[in-house]
């Protein structure tokens, strides 16, 4: 699983942090997506789908899953 | 179960969200979304922020693709309202005079604005709300240099802002002292200070604001304090009432909205969920509704395990955002005036946390302003403690 975020629509809730933490963050200033990591184990891939879905604005894209 | 038919009236985030998640879980039920509107739906927090100020075009707030909803597999009778339902029968009334028969039925018909009462008619007196109103508005600003905004919520003061960084002159108006006072005077006072170093010039404690078309493209604003404005576009954000006109004759339980129970239950097969649904909240003992883009994804994928029979996840704890200037605001909870609220942070770059506590010194709600970190902490224990005590 490879998956990418869009500074261009994140529009920094921080719902994905709190849905996939291992996977991603926000930035301390901009409040704007981080990915920790871009290929996430497998057992991440429940918590990464919830993130995508709970992403307010389709920032989170995930491919390969 | 046999397949049953599933009809969703108002499919905008809620009604979108249940699609979905019955989707998602494997459902085959065949849907029908009712849509008043001619577009498919749409995210709306961004229409008061990134599309007012023209840096996001409206296609950018389209949730999904067409070819995602096709996906979906449901039937999108846009452009279509509901005008009555008949729960005996359990057939939903359309405008174009067919009727809906359905197995289950999801209502997620959401807010129409308040206007202000004599304004009807006023080509420069607005509300926002849809695609549309974002359209009007984006067309008008350019030509306007004096913009009132009445209403110093969420709504109001995001327009205000958005309307400052064009260069317009703003007047913000309420009746009430601050800026979102249903969040307490410690945020109001914040969000005062912001807007005032913004050059926002605020005329808050003055009711009875008055308004009058000037002709020529203006209108005059009288304030409860006795002083006028003229101004070229006056924007009303005095909330919005739930959409429920259409159930008058229903028999629905109708106190705020459509009142339903903790799972967002009205009757039996009958479902409510965003802005229009007032679900019991256990957590205060009472039913609540929220107004918030969260809310109404949460209710949805609820709803729509609640429909399939499927256990739903816990309820995530409520989350609302704004941005305003340089501003990011993240609440969670339930934070109200009457708790003890106790400002755990408030240090350089106008970065603020508040901590709503009952009379326990429970945790009950929290904000955090341009600190996600304390925002996700915030967010955290507060969800533990709903499972504590939830």
């Amino acid at each position: 699983m490879k998956v990418t975020a869009d500074h261009g629509k994140c529009v920094g809730t921080g719902n994905c942090a709190f849905a996939a933490p291992d996977v991603f963050d926000q930035d301390e200033v901009s409040g704007l997506v981080i990915v920790k990591q871009d290929e996430p184990g497998e057992q991440l891939l429940g918590a990464v789908r919830q993130a995508a879905r709970d992403c307010p604005s389709g920032a989170i894209e995930i491919v390969d899953a | 179960m046999p397949d049953r038919h599933v009809v969703i009236v108002g499919g905008s985030a809620a009604g979108l969200s249940t699609l979905e998640a019955m989707r998602s879980a494997g459902a085959g039920d065949a849907v029908t979304v009712v849509r008043r509107e001619s577009h498919l739906p749409y995210e709306r927090p961004p229409l008061s922020k990134q599309v007012l100020a023209g840096s996001w075009g409206l296609d950018q707030t389209l949730q999904r693709s067409a070819e995602e909803i096709a996906a979906l597999q449901a039937e999108w009778r846009l452009s279509t309202s509901a005008v009555s339902l008949d729960v005996d029968r359990r057939v939903v009334g359309l405008d174009d005079g067919t009727d809906l028969a359905f197995d289950e039925l999801v209502i997620s018909t959401g807010l129409t604005p308040r206007r202000l009462p004599g304004t009807e008619g006023f080509d420069r007196v607005v509300t926002l709300r849809t695609w549309e109103d974002a359209t009007a508005l984006r067309a008008l600003l350019p030509g306007c240099d004096r913009i009132g905004v009445v209403g110093a919520g969420f709504l109001g003061t995001e327009v205000a802002a958005v309307a400052r960084e064009l260069g317009c002159t703003v007047h913000l108006i309420d009746m009430e002292s601050l800026p979102l006072i249903a969040l307490g005077q410690e945020l109001g006072r914040a969000v005062e200070a912001l807007h005032r170093r913004h050059g926002t010039q605020l005329h808050l404690g003055v009711g009875g604001a008055s308004l009058r078309q000037l002709g020529s493209g203006s209108v005059a604003v009288e304030l409860g304090d006795g002083g006028v404005l003229t101004l070229d576009l006056v924007v009303v954000a005095i909330g919005a009432a739930p959409e429920v006109e259409w159930l008058r004759t229903s028999g629905l339980s109708l106190s705020d909205g459509v009142d339903c129970d903790e799972n967002g239950r009205a009757r039996d097969g009958i479902w409510a969920v965003g802005d229009v649904a007032n679900w019991f909240e256990p957590l205060l003992g009472r039913r609540v509704r929220f107004e918030h883009r969260n809310n109404a994804s949460a209710q949805g994928l609820h709803v729509a395990h609640s429909i399939l029979g499927i256990e739903p996840p816990p309820r995530p704890v409520p989350y609302a955002w704004t941005n305003q200037f340089d501003a990011r605001v993240q609440i969670f909870g339930h934070p109200a005036p009457v708790h003890h609220v106790v400002v755990s942070e408030s240090g350089e770059g106008g970065r603020l946390v508040l901590e709503y506590r009952d009379t326990a010194g429970i945790l009950r709600g929290g904000v955090a302003w341009n600190l996600p970190a304390a925002g996700m902490r915030i967010r955290r224990e507060l969800t533990e403690g709903s499972m504590v005590t939830g």
